[in-house]
């Protein structure tokens, strides 16, 4: 079975400094990785690489079939779902229009927003405006958007940075989701004690090179 | 994945719904243009013909400057973390270009509603007769307008001096459609109507700068997306 990511021998950089070294990374489907580093290790930089956000400067890859840097990303991005360390949250959106936004975006049922909502315990938050949240509100919004957009390839950048620990049941859930239906899970955190218990391996990230 | 215009329409909404939350155009960039169409007349002083003289061409500048602040300054695609999830949700680059250009074109035309109505009340400019042309130069202006806005607020995207040099990337970009529509609201008026060929070769000069601007915005939004993302 084909990998649901193919990287090999991936780098990327600016003119002036490189921010990934070469990497080779294989993510199968069915399978949940974390991946550990110190900040500005590059942690950040390669997940929006393995979301067809930041295209590698150099070596070639596959994500979700797609070849990085290609047209062909265009087809399989609304399969990959990341929440980022900070939440793509519109300030002066109430936390149901901005779900609704992308859902209707996406060709999805804006009707399934309010269960999402519901699920990480935001339904009386619901028409609150991103602004007036808390940290902690807003990720949970941005975890509900990945119940609602329920991602082939689930990437999540330091997930339980501002969460509780009741919300982190949530992401342990977002993970298992993703591997039981044969999709795949990549977690980004600086601190071992943050990763999960559905990780099947850890990798580290410093300086740009991944270990 | 939903289709192109459908896309362009999702997103037009979400531009104009975070406009009104935040008030930009009609709270805060509208009263300063009304501002500066009151102030003209008053620096003139009391002299009626001169000022009915400067009432379109104090509405066209007006319309310009003001209407770039407008237009250039879109919502979802300064937000990084927004800007990547619409790119997740699968957009169409060429479809996001269209629809920020839907809700700047929208915006444009209420904005220049409000200000050429007030135009006619402070200035009693020279008489419009041809109403159609007239019209037909302001909706062909606001197309172009936001259009080339919308293209600049792409190519600046990510730059730490955006805010001060988008509007001047716009402005010299946009002196043909000032410069035609100025033309079209002169030759409709009482005194050229005798003319009205003329009408029809400036509206085409809009037409010919509108499509311009939409195809470069079209063909220029992935390598920019994906240059600049």
């Amino acid at each position: 079975m084909e990998p649901l990511v193919s990287l090999r021998n991936v780098a990327l950089s600016t003119p002036s400094y490189s921010i990934l070294q070469p990497i080779t990374l294989t993510i199968e489907a069915g399978s949940a990785i974390a991946i550990i580093g110190p900040n500005g290790a590059g942690k950040s930089t390669l997940l929006r690489v393995l979301a067809t956000l930041a295209p590698p400067t150099e070596g070639e890859g596959e994500v979700l079939g797609a070849r990085l840097g290609s047209r062909e990303v265009l087809e399989v991005r609304h399969r990959v779902g990341l929440a980022g360390h900070v939440p793509a949250l519109a300030s002066r959106l109430t936390l149901r229009e901005n779900l609704a936004f992308y859902a209707r975006l996406s060709g999805i049922s804006a009707d399934r927003v309010e269960p999402a909502l519901e699920a990480v315990g935001l339904a009386s938050a619901r028409e609150r405006r991103a602004a007036d949240c808390s940290a902690g509100m807003r990720k949970r919004a941005d975890l509900a958007r990945l119940l609602v957009d329920d991602p082939e390839l689930l990437l999540l950048d330091e997930p339980t940075d501002t969460l509780d620990r009741s919300a982190r049941v949530i992401i342990d859930q977002l993970i298992q989701r993703s591997v039981n239906k044969g999709g795949a899970a990549v977690v980004v955190s600086h601190d071992r004690v943050n990763l999960g218990e559905n990780i099947h391996r850890t990798y580290t990230l410093e300086n740009g090179t991944l270990a | 994945m939903t289709g192109f215009w459908l896309q362009a329409r999702v997103l037009a909404r979400n531009e104009l719904l975070v406009d009104r939350r935040g008030g930009e155009t009609f709270g805060l960039v509208l009263p300063f243009a009304v501002a500066a169409l009151i102030m003209i007349p008053l620096a003139v002083g009391i002299d009626q013909p001169m000022i009915s003289r400067l009432g379109l061409p104090a509405f066209w500048v007006v319309t310009l400057l003001f209407g770039m602040q407008i237009a250039w300054h879109q919502t979802t695609s300064t937000d990084r973390a927004v800007r990547d999830q619409v790119r997740l949700s699968g957009l169409d680059p060429a479809a996001g270009f269209v629809g920020r250009a839907m809700a700047n074109l929208t915006l444009l035309v209420g904005f220049m509603s409000a200000s050429l109505v007030l135009t006619l009340l402070l200035y009693s400019p020279a008489t419009i007769e041809n109403w159609p042309g007239f019209t037909a130069a302001l909706v062909l202006f606001a197309i172009g307008l936001s259009v080339i806005s919308t293209l600049i607020a792409d190519l600046t995207l990510g730059l730490s001096v955006r805010a001060g040099l988008a509007p001047l990337l716009v402005a010299p970009l946009a002196l043909p459609l000032l410069f035609a529509g100025s033309r079209v609201a002169e030759l409709s008026s009482e005194a050229a109507i005798s003319r009205p060929g003329g009408i029809l070769a400036w509206l085409l000069v809009l037409v010919l700068v509108d499509l311009i601007g939409v195809i470069a915005g079209v063909l220029s939004a992935r390598p920019l997306e994906e240059t600049l993302g």
